[in-house]
């Protein structure tokens, strides 16, 4: 498909994408929001007016880099040599002529043809004045490079035409390129004296590696073996410009003929020529060949309305470059014929070409609507993220974000399920492959997320993606696996998983009914299929929750990383149903877990999942305390003398989790703008400041307290704790000590040393 | 003069040259390419030439500098190149 975006923007305005990625839809929204004109950087083109205006075809001329992309433009082998000049000047012409009949074919048409240098003679072909295979004919009758050329040197100057200072006898200017690039020619060591002069001016001056004294009058006593002014003259079907005059052709023969003498001999004057060819109205200026026209078609219009754009680029094959010139000149107002770009599988009618015109503009259309989908990620707008909140808070507690609801792995697999099936059209989605959860979505504050298919993954903004395949209808269903025999009766009953927070879920995510047996690698349960979106996968990972609970209580917080496969064997068990859910763990390390799962219902495998890997956090003892009751629960260890202890031998992944149990939201603004070095420490002080606060009022009788209901400031040295949101404290001294920066476990001690105005340190 | 204050610099005059061409999120860091990643031509360089002299004073030379280079070594510039440059000059 043209994978070209047209959408209308006010009454004039035209935005167009080639290749419409979501991140780029989301910069050319950006790029139309502005307002402002934008032409063609990342493949985007936004005109608030378009231009409308002429088109004029510019011909390249010998360039110091020639690199043509015109394979795929043409059906037969190229010779596009460059090593001598003849060989390079025929390649030049070459590839001219395979891209101007290019864009004829999609509908682009020139309101004028010009060139430069000896991509004049292009323009004359383009234009109708010579005959394409009348010239053919003579460049291969010509032996181009036995042609004789007077053996001097081009340099160019970095500078306009008027600061140009020559005050070497035998050099000239041979082109006037553009507002600050002028080009001279002479005899090699006169060019050097000029090349150094200018450089210690500080203007750039390249000398270029080929010689031929074109456009200057050294030329003129090889002028007889040139024939080109001699080839037979057409009339003219199109305006042909000429840079040596900067205006039209004449119309008499033999004024034709003394101009082409004058263009070899006389100076390019390009830049002339832009400003000649704007003044009466041309406003697209088309590269027509490989070569750097449009650079200089913007620095001389640099302050006018134009368009530059390139037919061919050495950065893309010849079509895709097609392509952007097309989208390029609709943004402007003008009409080229899109379908023209695809190759036509077989002879079409009328009919069936307008057909297929609508099905791609519906297809770009559909694509668009399907990438640019956004998807709000608020309480709000999914209140049941509020059951399933990383960091019990004091009820009622006013700050949203210090519960951190975030969204669970499981109904982000639901979102990517969602899109890949919009993108289905009607077919089912059997399987997610290699399922990847990068980091957590959380809902609070709220914000919207894309959620997007493109080469058959789903994203969902950069927190999740899958691959994803679709079919007609599902495979058939494989056996359940057999019971393992090394099952038992499990210590918790399901209930008391909840009860006693082993699990955080909320009644929307609450499923486990019953688990039914525990072995060395296996647990199976019952789950009844609460109403939350994603929540039958949810239960299968609290399950295997409870397994790590079981059978490895010293590290048993575990969450989802990745899922290597999950295929559905039939719809999902509608909401309130009761299936069965066997897990069989195939992995344990330090680090996580990984197993494999099937759920049942009436005996028939509906889901299996392979390569479910959880990430386990680290924290031992007080960590899983601090997880379930953060309101009793202490990180920090008393010890002798009223100190208060915390080791933090975490990982990152560990350390977040816990800054947001014990941190409310002004103190975790305070940790985000800590230089990361810092942070360690920062933290570590904070839980054990919090920590001892808490227990020197525990002693004292005072109810459960959460850590983010103590607010810790830091003054110098001295460290200070206030309630929040309603807790009133006595005012309260702490004194800190840390350990040495670098050590392997970092700890953090602290003490009251002042309560209620009294010293008690 | 610390590399990041120089980048900061080449930066602001780059989004100056690129305007042109409606270029104004730009992200460049030292290996951002004038040729390939920024489509910068030899015309371009001239405006950026005088950007810096403007800039940081005349022996900042940005034409001796690239009178230095063979035309690939001018094709595969990175800011970062021009960076160092920069600092060498103006120690």
């Amino acid at each position: 498909m043209t994978g070209v975006v047209l959408r209308e923007y006010g009454a004039t305005g035209r935005l167009g994408v080639v290749n419409p990625t979501p991140e780029r839809l989301q910069r050319a929204e950006k790029v139309a929001r502005k307002g402002r004109a934008w032409r063609g950087r990342d493949d985007i083109w936004f005109s608030p007016e378009p231009l409308h205006g002429k088109i004029v075809f510019l011909f390249p001329g010998l360039e110091a880099e020639f690199k043509p992309r015109v394979e795929d433009l043409v059906d037969h082998p190229l010779d596009l040599g460059t090593d001598t000049v003849g060989r390079h000047a025929a390649a030049v012409l070459a590839t001219n002529r395979i891209v101007d009949e290019a864009l004829r074919r999609i509908g682009i048409r020139p309101d004028a043809v010009a060139g430069h240098s000896v991509g004049e003679w292009s323009a004359m072909v383009s234009g109708g004045l010579f005959d394409t295979a009348e010239l053919q004919e003579l460049l291969w009758r010509t032996d181009l490079d036995a042609l004789r050329v007077p053996g001097v040197e081009f340099a160019v100057l970095g500078c306009p035409l008027d600061e140009v200072d020559l005050h070497w006898p035998n050099v000239v200017v041979s082109h006037e390129n553009s507002a600050n690039q002028t080009v001279v020619c002479g005899p090699a060591d006169e060019i050097a004296e000029l090349a150094e002069h200018y450089r210690r001016k500080a203007v750039i001056c390249q000398v270029l590696p080929f010689r031929s004294g074109f456009h200057t009058p050294v030329l003129e006593p090889y002028l007889e073996q040139f024939h080109i002014p001699k080839l037979p003259l057409h009339p003219a079907h199109t305006p042909v410009w000429s840079a040596t005059t900067a205006s039209p052709f004449p119309t008499t023969e033999p004024a034709i003929r003394d101009l082409c003498r004058r263009h070899l001999l006389e100076p390019v004057r390009f830049a002339t020529l832009l400003r000649a060819l704007h003044d009466v109205g041309f406003r697209a200026f088309v590269q027509v060949g490989s070569g750097t026209l449009t650079s200089l078609v913007s620095d001389t219009l640099r302050d006018r309305d134009h368009l530059a754009v390139a037919g061919n680029s050495p950065h893309r094959s010849g079509i895709e470059q097609l392509r952007r010139v097309a989208t390029a000149l609709w943004v402007e107002g003008h009409n080229p014929d899109f379908s023209a770009l695809d190759p036509a599988p077989e002879p079409r009618g009328a009919l069936a070409e307008f057909q297929a015109v609508l099905r791609e503009a519906e297809a770009a259309v559909a694509a668009v609507l399907d990438a640019q989908q956004k998807i709000e990620v608020s309480t709000a707008a999914m209140p049941h993220l509020l059951d399933h909140c990383f960091a019990h808070q004091r009820p009622g507690w006013p700050d949203e974000s210090d519960l951190r609801p975030v969204m669970p792995a499981t109904t982000m697999i639901a979102h990517l399920v969602d899109a890949a099936g919009r993108a289905a059209h009607g077919r089912v989605v059997t399987d997610l492959r290699d399922v990847r959860f990068h980091r957590w979505l959380v809902a609070a504050p709220g914000h919207r997320v894309a959620l997007s298919t493109k080469d058959g993954r789903a994203k969902l903004g950069d927190y999740a993606d899958a691959a994803f395949t679709t079919a007609q209808r599902h495979q058939p269903a494989p056996r359940p696996w057999g019971i393992p025999h090394d099952e038992h009766e499990p210590v918790l009953p399901a209930h008391r998983l909840y009860d006693e927070r082993w699990l955080f879920h909320g009644p929307g995510y609450r499923g486990l009914t019953r688990t039914v047996a525990i072995g060395e690698r296996s647990i199976r349960g019952r789950i009844t299929v609460p109403g939350a979106p994603g929540a039958l996968l949810d239960n299968v990972g609290q399950l295997l929750g409870h397994w790590l609970v079981e059978r490895h209580p010293a590290r048993w917080i575990a969450f989802p990383k990745s899922i290597d496969h999950i295929r559905w064997y039939a719809d999902e068990p509608p909401i309130g149903s009761t299936v069965d859910c066997a897990i069989r763990i195939t992995e344990l390390t330090e680090d996580t877990v990984r197993a494999d799962a099937q759920v049942i219902r009436d005996g028939e495998v509906v889901i299996a999942v392979t390569g479910w890997t959880d990430h386990r956090f680290d924290g031992g003892a007080e960590g899983g305390a601090v997880h379930r009751f953060p309101e009793t629960s202490t990180l920090s260890r008393p010890a002798a003398d009223g100190w208060w202890q915390v080791v933090d031998r975490w990982s990152l992944a560990s350390r977040e989790f816990y800054l947001h149990k014990y941190c409310g939201a002004a103190e975790r603004a305070e940790h985000g703008q800590c230089p990361p070095t810092h942070r360690r420490d920062w933290l570590a002080a904070r839980i054990a400041v919090k920590d001892a606060v808490r227990g020197a009022l525990w002693r004292d009788g005072a109810p459960p307290l959460f850590p983010a209901e103590i607010r810790v400031r830091q003054h110098g040295d001295r460290f200070t704790a206030h309630g929040l949101h309603g807790l009133v404290l006595p005012p309260v001294e702490v004194t800190v000590l840390r350990s040495a920066a670098g050590a392997v476990a970092w700890s953090a001690c602290a003490k009251l040393v002042q309560q209620q105005g009294k010293d008690i340190a | 003069m610390t590399t990041t204050t120089v980048l900061d610099e080449l930066r602001s005059m780059l989004v100056r040259v690129l305007d042109q061409y409606g270029l104004d999120d730009l992200e460049i860091t030292r290996g951002t390419s004038f040729h390939d990643d920024l489509g910068l031509e030899s015309i371009d360089l001239v405006t950026l030439g005088s950007l810096l002299v403007e800039h940081y004073g005349e022996h900042v030379n940005l034409a001796a500098y690239l009178a230095e280079l063979d035309l690939d070594s001018v094709i595969a510039l990175t800011v970062g190149d021009l960076a160092d440059f920069v600092i060498a000059r103006v120690g």
